[in-house]
């Protein structure tokens, strides 16, 4: 299969209510060029996972518009793969049958799909636990097959809502490196939801402070290190400078969020 | 491991079965239960071997009535159950209706399929059928409407036909609420059937009219227990049997058979 090349983003003066009630996100404006790696941080309430859902066209926008290479997300959703919180596996496929899902519910035919299933499950490291249930797997690997189970569609654009936060911090720190790894392999445009700033500057070259009530975004810090990233880029004074400065910003936002919460 | 497992799976119930039975003869030697009240356990059995042979006919028989109707429940159950989670309006129109007909009692049931089909084996399957079709309606309905919202919408981002996420997510996703209202069923359905031809009281050589005749003869009282015995296998059969495809068809993914491995 040809990979689709890294997909653009653009979001236009985006707001999004849910019925009548408040608006959650109010006129973002964003885009990401082929190949970023967008980072969204922010307090709870501030909308991230509803950017994520609006940019997956799980939900429509209220105001403005979503564009993914200049179409609306949901005639884009060939090029666009999800992470969610949960691995989200079939309890009732084994590793392998869960990777190929994409393709088999593209009418891929058996044998190659499962070639291209074994060959992600390779790339993650998971090949000798193909067989298995995911009741058999520990919470890192059932998200290292998620990972191959998204990549097997070779997405121009990856959608990641906080996936790695439930795992301890050895397994957080591996598959982010994994996932760098995998996108020098493939590109692909990420957006990834988290609530580190140490991995949000690990993994992205931009990331998006976002405040709340109503959810907008509050500042872009730049993240200067290039790709390919060392592991032991999380040792250097440089990192921890990045991280310490995002952290500040978030702190800003979330004290404004307060604030506004209060008055 | 496996090994002590299972030796201890099967320990408990052996070791309760023993101190009821213990407490069974002790009973009547301290209480003096005259054996027209209550057997003793060698006397029931020694009733099952004296009548084995119109009691296993009748056994025969009543099981294959039993099976008829508790098969039309699983089939006519999983099809409505469809029925029902495929749209809110026809679940809210049509639900209470089946739980009309789940309310009213057997032993009023069973006067009017008589007087429908007559007192002879299409009432006595009828039933079965309607005794065990309540639970395997619940259950799967249950089941259709709950598939997890996570794996929805990864079925969405990932455009999966509607026909897709019924075959691939929806269905297998409701197996394991159906398999569980079909051994509920599976207890029912040999209970119908038994109540149908005791309340019918006209089809021979089988496990209800057995009963009638046995009730009726004060001689025949440990016979009468014989029946209830024969019921209780002939009920562990039915689910056992289930318990068995279900441990299969799930040994891989859910904890219930899992535990069962």
């Amino acid at each position: 299969m040809t990979a689709p090349p890294p997909a653009s983003v653009a979001l236009e003066a985006v707001g999004k209510r849910f019925g009548a009630g408040p608006e959650v996100l109010t006129s973002v404006t964003l885009t990401a060029k082929p190949g970023d790696f967008i980072a969204l941080i922010g307090p709870s309430g501030c909308g991230k996972t509803t950017l994520l859902r609006l940019l997956a066209g799980l939900t429509p926008p209220s105001a403005g518009a979503v564009m993914l290479d200049g179409v609306i997300p949901t005639q884009a959703r060939d090029h666009l793969s999800f992470i969610f919180q949960e691995p989200t596996l079939l309890p009732w496929l084994s590793a392998r049958r869960n990777v190929e899902l994409p393709l088999r519910l593209q009418g891929m035919e058996k044998a190659s799909r499962r070639e291209k299933a074994e060959e992600m499950l390779r790339l993650v490291g998971l090949e000798t636990v193909a067989a298995q249930y995911p009741r058999q797997l520990s919470g890192g690997m059932k998200m290292r097959v998620s990972l191959a189970r998204a990549l097997t569609r070779r997405p121009g654009l990856l959608l990641l809502d906080e996936p790695f936060a439930a795992l301890d911090e050895m397994t957080r720190n591996r598959l982010n490196e994994d996932l760098l790894r995998l996108r020098e392999q493939a590109p692909f445009t990420a957006f990834f939801v988290t609530h580190s700033v140490g991995e949000a500057v690990f993994l992205s070259n931009r990331v998006f402070v976002l405040a709340a009530n109503p959810g907008r975004v509050a500042a872009e810090i730049v993240v200067p290190f290039p790709y390919p990233r060392p592991a032991e880029l999380r040792e250097t004074l440089e990192y921890q400078q990045v991280v310490a400065r995002a952290t500040a910003m978030l702190r800003a936002s979330g004290g404004a969020t307060m604030k506004g919460t209060a008055a | 491991m496996s090994g002590t497992r299972k030796t201890s799976q099967w320990q408990s119930p052996v070791l309760a079965g023993a101190a009821i039975l213990a407490l069974w003869y002790a009973a009547i030697a301290v209480f003096k239960i005259p054996a027209f009240i209550l057997p003793a356990p060698h006397e029931i059995l020694a009733a099952v071997g004296r009548e084995q042979a119109s009691l296993f006919p009748a056994a025969w028989r009543t099981g294959g009535v039993a099976l008829a109707g508790f098969g039309a429940a699983v089939l006519g159950g999983a099809a409505l159950a469809l029925a029902l989670a495929s749209s809110r309006r026809v679940k809210a129109a049509v639900y209470p209706w089946v739980l009309v007909v789940q309310m009213v009692p057997v032993v009023v049931l069973v006067p009017i399929f008589v007087i429908w089909w007559g007192a002879g084996t299409p009432s006595i399957l009828a039933i079965a059928f309607v005794i065990s079709f309540f639970p395997i309606v619940a259950s799967t309905t249950l089941g259709l409407v709950s598939t997890d919202r996570g794996l929805l919408e990864l079925f969405a981002v990932l455009q999966a036909s509607k026909a897709q996420e019924i075959f691939l997510l929806r269905l297998p996703y409701a197996l394991p609420y159906f398999l569980s209202g079909v051994k509920i069923a599976a207890t029912l359905a040999p209970i119908g059937a038994i109540s149908g031809e005791f309340l019918a009281g006209t089809t021979p050589d089988s496990l209800g009219y057995l009963l009638l005749i046995y009730r009726s003869d004060p001689g025949k009282r440990p016979e009468v227990f014989a029946i209830a015995l024969v019921a209780c296998a002939l009920g562990f059969l039915f689910v056992g049997a289930v318990q068995l495809l279900s441990n299969r068809l799930l040994r891989h993914w859910h904890e219930s058979a899992v535990s069962a491995e």
